[in-house]
């Protein structure tokens, strides 16, 4: 302690030799001036005064060994306080340097050891730091250094030596830190939303050029959270939505909307993403499905949140390779809301397609945009059948849908009654002498009926599918009916007449029961309409799990999916084959990836190529095995 | 032997010999009695020493399992494959009872008949692939069961490893 203060002290006292002596020096040149100009400064071999001044100083003062080591350590000490805390005096330790640099051993005396110890007291700091404290604070101490350093530089050092000095911060700071600042500190800032102090690190990072490890580092970040994501499939969709919501905020706040680090958002989301092979392209298009319902929430999203959270949708949309899952889904889901008029925005619905259709390309959208013009095309038609037709039977409205744009329906059987097939005739006569040459098949599955009940608590009107008409219709005649008698007067087959009842005895309001109350369903079953049935509300809706809901409709749409991959599969086998003529297996394979538009694996391929290869489309090179030729 | 004969008379049934392919099958080899035939049975079987000889009897048994009905369908029935594979591939092929009991087993998969490709390239599998599996590559064009035997092969010698 005494002997530091001895070492700082002295540098107010060699200063004041040093002015001393410079003002002796000068005092000598002026008197001895006409010698200095004349003599001295023109000649190369003698030193003129001030050099001679100074070349005594240096010799006999500065480099004396005490001397030099006092003056050196309380520099040094005194920077080294200043780094601790402590308030020192600028003006001091500027003149010392001054002095050194004069005497021309700035560099080698000072310099040279300023940065050693520089970079033996950040080293030691940092160790410190990074055990000690939190990384927000660390990476807030270490960018304010970086902001001391500089103006230590304005203060008293020599501006030649600001490049050298922040390089050796950096190194000692940074760059021997930096897969422990990311191994630290990336993840729980994350997670905490400390988007400030990522942007620090991203800041001191990129002073060390080492950019890449912490987008290698990040992007694993997202994809491990992602890949913990897609495990939970009832939030799946939703928690998506906002991983990849914080990790773009991140990216534009923290990460300065680095290119690289845009890239690595892509690839990592695309990467995990596709883990779960078709799953989170279906649920996609189910989370889409409920937005676009009506139901209570959607009165409160305006309509500038509805485009945004569309836009994010396309985004996570645009990273899944099974993209033709989604269609499916999503056009199996369209259908559903067009036809039972479940949508709550025909505007929001078209500017999803519109949006699609930017994405995809035309022939993507094409059917969809097909669905669409049927509906208005079925509203013209309806005009046109209400003046023809003023008064039908029955109070009837129809969709006439394309087949080729909607999901494959199949007509079900069903004995409708004398007047429904009546409408139903008159209406096909009515249509077809408009489209002649057409097709008419009535999917009686999709139908909806409004029907006006009465019961002795009151009359009540009835939205009700097709199918569940026809059930309630047989009470017109009877209390009761078994289960053998209903089907037989339905005509509908078992699956469906259970789809059916089980609708109608499990949903909310019930208006039927079952005698006994199995779930099965046996011939000998009686099922009545609730005599004492009544309600608050006049018009009810009945919970319609209609054929297309189930389960097994799923099965069926996943089904269909592979089926048509399938197919695409084999046409495109058969296209490169056939423009190629010969083809080595792994050529056809890479070939093949590059042209499907979905996640395939090799050993499906193969099956593929194996059922072309019976089929004789292509067959096996006679001299090597693994080369195809096509036939 | 019966195999080797059908094979050089190019018979389609078997068990069945008509009139034609016996006089015609007979005239092309220029066998005239039954010395001539003995003959002719012991340097057949030394033509099948050759591998491609041997190749083409191999795959001349295919068609003949198949006999005359099942030629649309390009597919050889198990029950008939099996015994002409211990037939005919009974010293060449190490694996063969690994093979027989994997195409069996109701967990593989539900053959119940071989493509001619298949059959095909089982020869080769026998010919080019080494007896531990070592030099197999599933990334080759190979098809599907054959990958799926190599798999359940070293499943099984882990299992027994173990």
């Amino acid at each position: 302690e005494e002997s530091m203060l001895e070492d700082i002290d002295f540098l107010s006292v060699i200063l004041q030799y040093w002015k001393d002596h410079c003002s002796q020096i000068l005092c000598l040149r002026s008197i001895f001036l006409c010698l200095d100009r004349k003599y001295a400064v023109p000649s190369t071999t003698i030193l003129n005064i001030w050099d001679i001044g100074i070349y005594l100083f240096k010799e006999n003062i500065v480099e004396v060994n005490i001397i030099s080591r006092k003056l050196l350590n309380g520099l040094l000490l005194v920077i080294e306080n200043e780094r601790k805390g402590e308030t020192i005096s600028h003006h001091e330790v500027k003149e010392c340097l001054n002095m050194l640099f004069e005497l021309g051993i700035y560099e080698t005396y000072f310099e040279t050891k300023f940065l050693d110890e520089t970079a033996k007291f950040y080293a030691v700091e940092c160790q410190r730091y990074l055990t000690e404290y939190p990384m927000e604070d660390v990476l807030d101490h270490f960018k304010n250094r970086f902001v001391q350093e500089n103006r230590r530089i304005d203060s008293y050092l020599k501006p030649t030596t600001r490049d050298l000095l922040i390089k050796v911060v950096e190194d000692v700071i940074i760059r021997n830190n930096v897969e422990e600042i990311i191994n630290k500190g990336l993840e729980s800032l994350i997670q905490n939303l400390k988007m400030k102090d990522l942007q620090n690190m991203y800041s001191l990072i990129k002073r060390v050029d080492a950019l890449d490890l912490l987008s290698n580092a990040w992007g694993m970040y997202i994809k491990n959270k992602g890949l913990q994501l897609i495990q939970e499939e009832k939030s799946m969709i939703k928690d998506l939505l906002y991983h990849r919501d914080l990790m773009n905020e991140i990216l534009e706040s923290s990460f300065e909307s680095n290119p690289d680090f845009t890239y690595t958002l892509k690839k990592s989301f695309e990467t995990f993403i596709n883990m779960k092979l078709n799953k989170p392209a279906e649920l996609l298009a189910k989370y889409l499905d409920s937005m676009m319902r009506t139901g209570k929430t959607q009165r409160s999203i305006n309509h500038n949140d509805i485009e945004i959270t569309l836009d994010k949708i396309i985004m996570l949309f645009r990273y899944m390779g099974s993209k033709d899952v989604f269609e499916a889904f999503y056009k199996k889901d369209l259908a559903k809301r067009l036809i039972l008029n479940k949508y709550s925005s025909i505007d929001t619905e078209k500017l999803m397609i519109s949006k699609l259709k930017i994405e995809c390309g035309a022939q993507y959208t094409s059917k969809l945009e097909g669905m669409f013009k049927d509906m208005d095309m079925s509203e013209e038609i309806m005009v046109k059948y209400k003046t023809a037709i003023p008064k039908g039977i029955i109070d009837m409205k129809v969709f006439v849908l394309t087949s080729g744009y909607w999901p494959a329906y199949t007509p079900v059987q069903a004995n409708l009654t004398d007047d429904m097939n009546r409408c139903q005739e008159i209406f096909t006569d009515f249509y077809l002498k408009s489209y002649n040459g057409r097709h008419l098949v009535w999917q009686n599955s999709l139908g909806q009926c409004l029907l006006r009940a009465e019961f002795p608590k009151g009359n009540k009107e009835l939205s009700v599918s097709l199918f569940q008409t026809l059930v309630f219709l047989l009470f017109n005649d009877q209390d009761t009916i078994s289960y053998a008698e209903m089907r037989e007067a339905t005509g509908l087959a078992e699956k469906e007449l259970n789809y059916t009842l089980k609708s109608l005895l499990t949903g909310r309001v019930r208006l039927i029961t079952k005698v006994p109350k199995s779930k099965d369903f046996l011939p000998t079953d009686i099922i009545s309409w609730r005599k004492d049935f009544g309600s608050k509300q006049k018009r009810i809706k009945l919970n319609q799990i209609q054929y297309m809901e189930t389960k097994v409709e799923q099965k069926k749409t996943e089904q269909n999916i592979f089926r048509h991959r399938q197919y695409q599969v084999d046409a495109a086998i058969v296209r490169i084959m056939k423009s190629r003529k010969v083809m080595p297996h792994n050529e056809l394979l890479l070939e093949l990836y590059e042209h499907l538009r979905f996640p395939c694996k090799a050993s499906d391929i193969k099956k593929r190529i194996e059922r072309l290869l019976e089929q004789r489309y292509i067959e096996r090179d006679a001299e090597n095995n693994s080369i195809y030729k096509y036939l | 032997m019966q195999m080797v004969l059908a094979w050089k008379l190019s018979l389609s049934e078997i068990g069945e010999i008509s009139q034609e392919e016996f006089l015609e099958g007979f005239k092309n080899l220029n066998c005239q009695n039954l010395d001539q035939l003995k003959t002719l049975l012991s340097a057949s079987k030394e033509e099948l020493n050759n591998g491609d000889n041997f190749k083409e009897f191999y795959l001349f048994s295919f068609k003949y399992g198949q006999g005359t009905e099942n030629d649309l369908k390009r597919v050889l029935e198990l029950d008939v494959a099996i015994p002409l594979w211990e037939l005919l591939l009974k010293d060449r092929f190490p694996l063969l009872n690994e093979w027989i009991k994997f195409v069996q087993d109701p967990d593989q998969g539900n053959q119940n008949s071989i493509s001619s490709d298949t059959w095909a390239m089982l020869l080769e599998f026998t010919t080019i692939i080494n007896d531990d599996l070592s030099n197999f590559d599933p990334f080759d064009a190979w098809p599907v069961l054959i990958d799926d035997f190599v798999n359940y092969v070293q499943q099984k010698k882990e299992k027994n490893n173990k």
